[in-house]
């Protein structure tokens, strides 16, 4: 429901408009049923006269109970303690994240997150192969020329790399179609002809 | 009709980012605040440093509140165990803590009341009292029968509406007027410009 907000605190003191004054002090006895209290609090919000005026309100209960609490002034206190909040950083929200902080997740982490993600994996899809199959060098003509497929020799634990021979004329035709030394079209021939198993431990 | 605690609305708008709801609450009990620090801290400078701690710990920790208790009740304790830190270190002698896990109240209050009131604290309390007094004393008996109903006996506006044998609409207007004119009353205690005190 689209309440509509009364403004005329605005224009002057609070206690100037009889009746926003009195609805804050009905507000501040707890009074007031929700859409009275809702116009209240907006005024008391939205305004500063009211915002005087409701520590009037409370200050008179205060020295009406006892003449020691009442007594306990402490200027600027107030202006100093909304100072300090502001500097903190926003109340932490257990109940949801709101639209605003969900805008912000995505543009400050969930977007970065993918894009470093996404290097990430090319660099260990297609990068990384690339660099065993350098450092292998001369073994890998040497696995070409045998037949069948070949398990490099490999210390327990470690991944080894089985190649296909049969798949060689497909490796030929693509390095005939694609001259050019790429990260992709290097590597992605090798990538379609090696697979990674697990060396079975020795008894 | 089911009436607005205006602690919850306040807390709620708190918890969705609205600061100027939690200054209205700060409004409402930094006096007793002040007044429950002064119990155990003798120094107004030090007593302002330990509640600003005190609301802003509440601040904090505003979004776990879940209203099991009064907001008071819950910044009360805050409050205490903010002072009782503040003595524990001070005096560097550990703090003794209860089953509930909270600091001894009556071991801090034992080892620092009964010293507390100072001569200035004596006068604003004194003076407070005078023009309260004064206040009431001037009010029509039925703005002063109808505030003390409210404010000290705690009744409700139904309530004081049936003793009072009135409409509940004319307890709202004595109330406000009755608050009116202590206000006006106690205002010239205060120094600064009406609108510049806080």
């Amino acid at each position: 429901m689209k309440l509509v907000i009364e403004t005329k605190a605005e224009h002057g003191r609070a206690q100037d408009d009889p009746s926003c004054a009195q609805r804050l002090c009905c507000l501040a006895d707890g009074e007031l049923a929700a859409d009275e209290a809702q116009i209240a609090l907006h005024q008391l919000l939205g305004d500063r006269q009211a915002r005087v005026w409701w520590d009037e309100i409370h200050w008179v209960g205060d020295a009406l109970r006892s003449s020691e609490t009442a007594a306990q002034h402490h200027a600027d206190f107030h202006r100093r303690l909304l100072d300090r909040i502001e500097r903190e950083h926003a109340v932490p929200q257990p109940q949801g994240l709101g639209k605003r902080g969900w805008q912000w997740l995505m543009h400050h982490l969930f977007v970065p997150g993918v894009a470093v993600g996404a290097a990430a994996a090319v660099l260990a899809v297609m990068v990384m192969p690339q660099w065993r199959l350098d450092a292998i060098g001369p073994s890998v003509d040497r696995t070409l020329e045998a037949q069948g497929p070949v398990r490099e020799p490999a210390q327990a634990g470690a991944v080894v790399l089985v190649k296909d021979n049969s798949m060689h004329p497909y490796l030929q035709a693509h390095r005939e179609l694609v001259p050019t030394h790429g990260v992709l079209p290097a590597s992605a021939p090798y990538l379609r002809t090696s697979a990674v198993v697990q060396p079975k431990r020795e008894p | 009709m089911a009436k607005v605690d205006v602690d919850s609305a306040l807390v709620e708008r708190v918890k969705r980012g609205d600061r100027e709801a939690f200054g209205l609450l700060v409004s409402k009990y930094q006096r007793r605040i002040f007044r429950l620090l002064s119990r155990f801290i003798r120094d107004p400078a030090e007593v302002e440093d330990v509640a600003q701690e005190a609301f802003i710990k509440a601040y904090r920790a505003l979004p776990g509140f879940r209203g099991e208790s009064a907001f008071y009740t819950w910044l009360y304790r805050i409050a205490i165990n903010a002072a009782k830190n503040w003595l524990s270190a001070k005096r560097l002698v550990p703090l003794p803590v209860n089953a509930e896990g909270d600091a001894d109240e009556d071991w801090a209050l034992a080892m620092n009341t009964a010293q507390n009131e100072t001569p200035e604290s004596l006068l604003a309390s004194r003076q407070v009292g005078e023009a309260i007094g004064r206040a009431v004393a001037q009010l029509p008996e039925e703005l002063a029968t109808a505030i003390q109903l409210r404010e000290i006996d705690g009744l409700s506006y139904e309530e004081i509406a049936q003793v009072m044998q009135c409409p509940v609409g004319t307890v709202r207007s004595r109330l406000f007027r009755a608050r009116e004119a202590i206000a006006a009353h106690m205002r010239p205690l205060i120094d600064a410009p009406k609108d510049r005190r806080w």
